[in-house]
């Protein structure tokens, strides 16, 4: 093997991994609703992949593996917290809202709420969730990458995006609505 | 009586997961099914809701990198035997990067910056480090010549460039790394009386091209970064 080769492939390799990075800290984000967190996780998992490489068979497949590793990076650190609890069925139970400035208050709000919402559902159904949602992933991908089977991936979806409607429509009827007259 | 559509199913069609035959019947049955439109926009507005609320998500709080990403490359690079199968395959699945590639590994390497843009003034230093360390790692004999012209020049002037530290480190661990730079730019920087003082070890060529010609004339490979 050149070495000379190796270098171009590794600059390839490092520049699609840098491409990943704000796609892999978006839905860490979405995942944690921490900042510095997500950071990290996006981190470890970028630093796993270039230690992992040769694990991945099939280039075209780079997007759901780099997932499938943030996933693991996260259940381990979930795993490391609550030790004797189903990372799955995890929910968030107390959640410090988002401080906002009064401007573009309506905007922020709303955004925090739907966060706070994808907060409280369980982690399974979170997962499922924002990477069909925020990275299009299809069904049989997202099952390649939590390694759960595809009947899961729609159950957890179908249960996910209802908690996640109840909860905005219940947001929407409690705000007061300015009305016209 | 109306066709049953599960909730299931209905997301399966706002993700545009369903084949064309189950597309079409959810579409026939939403068109006649008040409540059942109502469902599909009803899911339909909380996946815009989702995407809408990470478009922005809030910028990574940046802190200090101790173990930078090329580091955790060179390592990969280094790994013995599986490592190496694995990045064969990748070679063989991906087209080669630049013609330089497929020269015969020579072991001396000419490496050209000729732009001062900081993501390049890294990759060059990059891929110097990963060379000088694979080629270390592997055993075999290795020459790495940086050459800089034009903006790519500031990396090797003293007081201007960004990374002496490491430029210095570098030449310290490895004898076998040399700076050229180019005599041409020097001169024109010279003529609008910006006085140019390079990095200890630079060593100053007539010109980069000049350089480059003699270089790849000994059989050196080439590589613009």
């Amino acid at each position: 093997m050149p070495i000379l080769s190796l270098l171009f492939h590794s600059r390839q390799w490092r520049q699609s991994l840098e491409a990943a990075r704000p796609g892999l800290y978006r839905v860490a984000y979405a995942w944690c609703r921490d900042a510095a967190l997500a950071d990290d996780l996006t981190q470890e998992a970028t630093a796993k992949a270039l230690e992992r490489g040769d694990q991945l068979r099939d280039p075209t497949r780079m997007k759901s593996w780099l997932f499938a590793i943030l996933s693991r990076c996260w259940h381990d650190h979930l795993r490391s917290r609550h030790p004797q609890q189903d990372i799955d069925e995890l929910a968030e139970e107390h959640l410090a809202g988002d401080s906002s400035p009064a401007d573009d208050f309506e905007r922020r709000q709303t955004v925090a709420r739907v966060r706070t919402a994808v907060a409280r559902l369980p982690v399974g159904q979170r997962q499922v969730l924002t990477l069909v949602d925020l990275e299009e992933f299809s069904y049989a991908e997202v099952g390649e990458i939590l390694g759960i089977p595809i009947g899961t991936v729609m159950s957890r979806l179908c249960r996910g995006r209802r908690a996640l409607r109840d909860e905005l429509l219940r947001a929407e009827a409690t705000t007061p609505l300015r009305r016209i007259k | 009586m109306k066709p049953v559509i599960s909730d299931e199913e209905l997301n399966a069609f706002v993700d545009d997961e369903l084949d064309a035959a189950d597309r079409e019947r959810v579409l026939a049955a939403v068109a006649t099914d008040g409540a059942l439109a109502q469902r599909a926009c009803a899911l339909r507005l909380t996946k815009e809701h989702v995407r809408h609320a990470y478009a922005e998500p809030p910028a990574a709080p940046s802190h200090a990198r101790p173990t930078p990403a090329w580091r955790a490359l060179a390592t990969a690079l280094l790994v013995a035997g599986a490592a190496l199968a694995g990045w064969t395959a990748r070679d063989r699945a991906l087209e080669s990067a630049s013609p330089a590639s497929r020269h015969a590994d020579s072991g001396h390497v000419i490496l050209h910056l000729a732009d001062r843009e900081a993501a390049r003034a890294e990759t060059v230093l990059d891929d110097a480090e990963g060379l000088l360390l694979a080629a270390r790692e592997s055993g075999r004999p290795m020459v790495v010549e940086l050459v800089a012209n034009a903006g790519g020049l500031d990396l090797l002037r003293a007081g201007v460039s960004p990374h002496a530290d490491r430029i210095a480190r570098l030449r310290a661990e490895h004898a076998n790394f040399t700076l050229i730079a180019c005599g041409q730019t020097i001169e024109r920087l010279r003529e609008r009386g910006i006085e140019v003082r390079l990095l200890p070890g630079t060593r100053v060529a007539n010109s980069a091209l000049d350089q480059i010609v003699t270089r790849m004339g000994q059989g050196w490979s080439y590589v613009r970064i």
